[in-house]
């Protein structure tokens, strides 16, 4: 597991293209033998700080630290950091072996180290028999262990890793990012991993940094980023949410009470100190609403409301509502289809429960 | 078939210019090197092997080494000069790129002749060459330079070297720089990544480039003619003579094949070599 030692700190780094903000101050601590998830939609800057990290990007202000090291006048051929490339970037002239042996020539070991460490490394990814192999005539999964190989081998304090699934297909790439989360817990090695699959990073992170236009908008833990998100950009980003927006504003002892049209009044507790100052709105996942037929006796943990059903969508496990409230508003409800002998119908009334502890305060 | 017919309509063209013009005179070359010069000039139809056996005569064998070697140090003197030029080239800014290969092809707009002859006005012994260098003190005699091999050299670097550019420049602008990332972060310093990366992956350009200026460097007659002395003669002036002075068509017939064995030998060799050279560098099983 991680410890608590700090193995990347960056400090105050910024990046621009021409006049794109592409890093904007950001500041990160990754522990070590983490596995740190950067995630953020395309264009955000995720990759741009990644290549910063790995020196192949020069930054305008701000440092990296490696093990409470200045990264910042070393190239990237003398950094203990190797990449794993969204493209893989495979060499097409080298077959596997001499691929993965590549940072360990560079390095000058002895032909009977670097044959050991390959051949060692080439089982852990499972792809004993493919030396002679080149790129060209491997599998996308295939390539994509090569690369894996051809950055651990090296055994570097950091492996940072590039959308690495991105170009497999979602079977593959499921069972892959188990077997990444695995490998990593069992190489104790600290991961920092791009993606912008929400789900990838859920299933995978010790912690998240959520990005978006060039600065971070929360760090957590897959539980925190998920169920407590602290800004609207991360409630929408990862998962889906019900944004209830409304200047009627309540402050109470240890919740917070939102009064939207129609008198329709949502509940939520307060479990982080807020800027009462600020614009607060309140939210819910669509999961943890429960659909009712009939009203439900009044319990005071839980907030209740009255809607109509407009559409229902069929997901498979899920079944998918869209629900307007009284106050104009929609919300989405995802409900297993568990209510099978007596199913809600387009266009019916049913009343919204969820608790109050389930709705979230997001500042902005 | 109404579609074969239409292929071959279309290739017609083609097949007849290459028939007529190329295959069929290469034809009557081959054939004619193996007769015997008439008394005046013309052919006389005895068939025998003497035009080849007369190359291995020490006064031919050496003009046949000397533009093996003149070739092929003019080849790598092009791919030194070229491969950094067409790798800048490659790095630059689309506009940028376009006027630049602009520039290298700049000088085919003029005619071959009327350039290699302003080279030996800039390289006399009075030239522009030699007045510039007094003029700077760095000599302070002019030096020979003209009807030398030097001359033939740099006549020879200057007319080929846009051949090994335009090459080495669509192989280095297909390069994706993703591999140039990928081996510094595996820890290959700058040169080790040109070595091990960047060369092998653009090995394609400079083969291409190599055999576009090593075929025509073998051939060449206008450049010894008019840049090297009666010392530089190189197997081009020696294949002209026999047609244009000495008439003596075999002989011309079968030093013309003489040199296109070189070529076909040397290319073989240099593909074959060149291909397990850079398999053998790459592999340690």
């Amino acid at each position: 597991m991680s410890s608590c030692e700090i193995g990347i700190s960056i400090v105050n780094i910024s990046k621009k293209y021409h006049s794109t903000i592409a890093c904007d101050k950001i500041n990160l601590s990754v522990l070590k033998n983490e596995l740190f998830f950067i995630l953020g939609p395309s264009g955000c800057g995720k990759t741009t700080l990644l290549r910063i990290i790995a020196g192949l990007l020069e930054t305008d202000c701000g440092s990296v630290f490696l093990n409470n090291i200045c990264l910042d006048n070393l190239p990237p051929y003398e950094r203990d950091i190797n990449t794993v490339f969204q493209n893989y970037a495979l060499f097409p002239h080298l077959n596997v072996y001499n691929n993965v042996a590549f940072g360990l020539k560079m390095r000058n070991l002895s032909n009977t180290d670097i044959r050991n460490k390959v051949t060692k490394i080439l089982s852990i990814v499972d792809l004993e028999g493919f030396e002679k192999r080149k790129p060209y005539q491997l599998s996308g999964g295939q390539q994509q262990r090569v690369a894996l190989a051809r950055a651990l081998v090296n055994e570097p304090s950091v492996l940072l890793l590039d959308e690495p699934l991105g170009a497999l297909d979602v079977k593959l790439r499921k069972q892959m990012q188990l077997e990444l989360k695995h490998l990593q817990k069992k190489l104790e090695m600290t991961f920092v991993y791009v993606t912008h699959d929400q789900e990838e990073a859920l299933t995978m992170a010790d912690r998240i940094a959520v990005m978006n236009a060039g600065h971070i908008e929360q760090i957590g833990t897959p539980d925190e980023v998920y169920n407590k998100p602290n800004t609207r950009f991360v409630a929408e980003f990862v998962g889906e949410s019900n944004l209830f927006e409304s200047n009627n504003l309540r402050f109470n002892n240890d919740s917070v009470t939102l009064t939207l049209d129609n008198n329709l009044v949502i509940h939520s507790k307060i479990t982080r100190e807020l800027n009462q100052d600020q614009k607060l709105i309140l939210a819910v996942r669509p999961e943890k609403i429960r659909l009712y037929k009939e009203p439900q006796p009044i319990k005071k943990a839980y907030n209740q409301i009255e809607g109509r059903i407009e559409e229902i969508l069929y997901k498979g496990i899920m079944l998918y509502y869209v629900v307007k409230i009284n106050s104009g508003q929609t919300v989405k409800i995802l409900e297993q289809s568990y209510n099978q002998s007596a199913p809600h119908q387009e266009g019916g009334t049913v009343y919204l429960e969820w608790e109050k502890e389930n709705t979230f305060i997001i500042e902005e | 078939m109404r579609q074969l017919s239409q292929k071959f309509t279309f290739l017609f063209p083609a097949v007849f210019w290459l028939m007529f013009f190329f295959v069929i005179p290469l034809t009557i070359i081959f054939v004619y090197s193996f007769f015997e010069r008439g008394i005046y000039g013309g052919i006389e139809y005895v068939f025998s092997f003497n035009n080849y056996y007369r190359v291995i005569d020490p006064l031919y064998l050496k003009a046949v080494l000397r533009t093996v070697y003149i070739a092929s140090l003019n080849t790598l003197i092009c791919l030194i000069i070229g491969y950094p030029l067409a790798y800048f080239i490659s790095n630059q800014s689309q506009r940028k790129k376009n006027i630049l290969l602009f520039l290298v092809t700049l000088p085919f707009w003029t005619n071959f002749l009327v350039r290699i002859y302003a080279w030996m006005i800039i390289l006399r012994t009075e030239g522009f060459l030699n007045n510039v260098l007094l003029w700077m003190n760095l000599i302070n005699k002019p030096f020979e330079i003209l009807f030398t091999d030097k001359a033939v050299l740099i006549g020879m670097v200057y007319g080929y070297l846009p051949f090994m550019i335009l090459p080495l420049y669509a192989s280095i602008e297909k390069l994706d720089r993703n591999y140039l990332d990928a081996a510094r972060d595996l820890g290959a310093t700058p040169i080790k990544t040109f070595w091990r990366v960047i060369i092998p992956l653009t090995k394609p350009g400079i083969i291409a480039g190599s055999i576009l200026v090593f075929v025509p460097s073998l051939g060449a007659f206008i450049i010894p003619d008019l840049l090297g002395g009666a010392k530089s003669m190189m197997i081009g002036n020696l294949i002209k003579d026999q047609f244009l002075s000495a008439r003596d068509w075999p002989f011309g017939s079968a030093l013309s094949f003489i040199v296109m064995a070189v070529v076909l030998i040397l290319l073989m060799i240099y593909l074959r070599f060149g291909q397990t050279v850079s398999e053998k560098l790459y592999s340690n099983k």
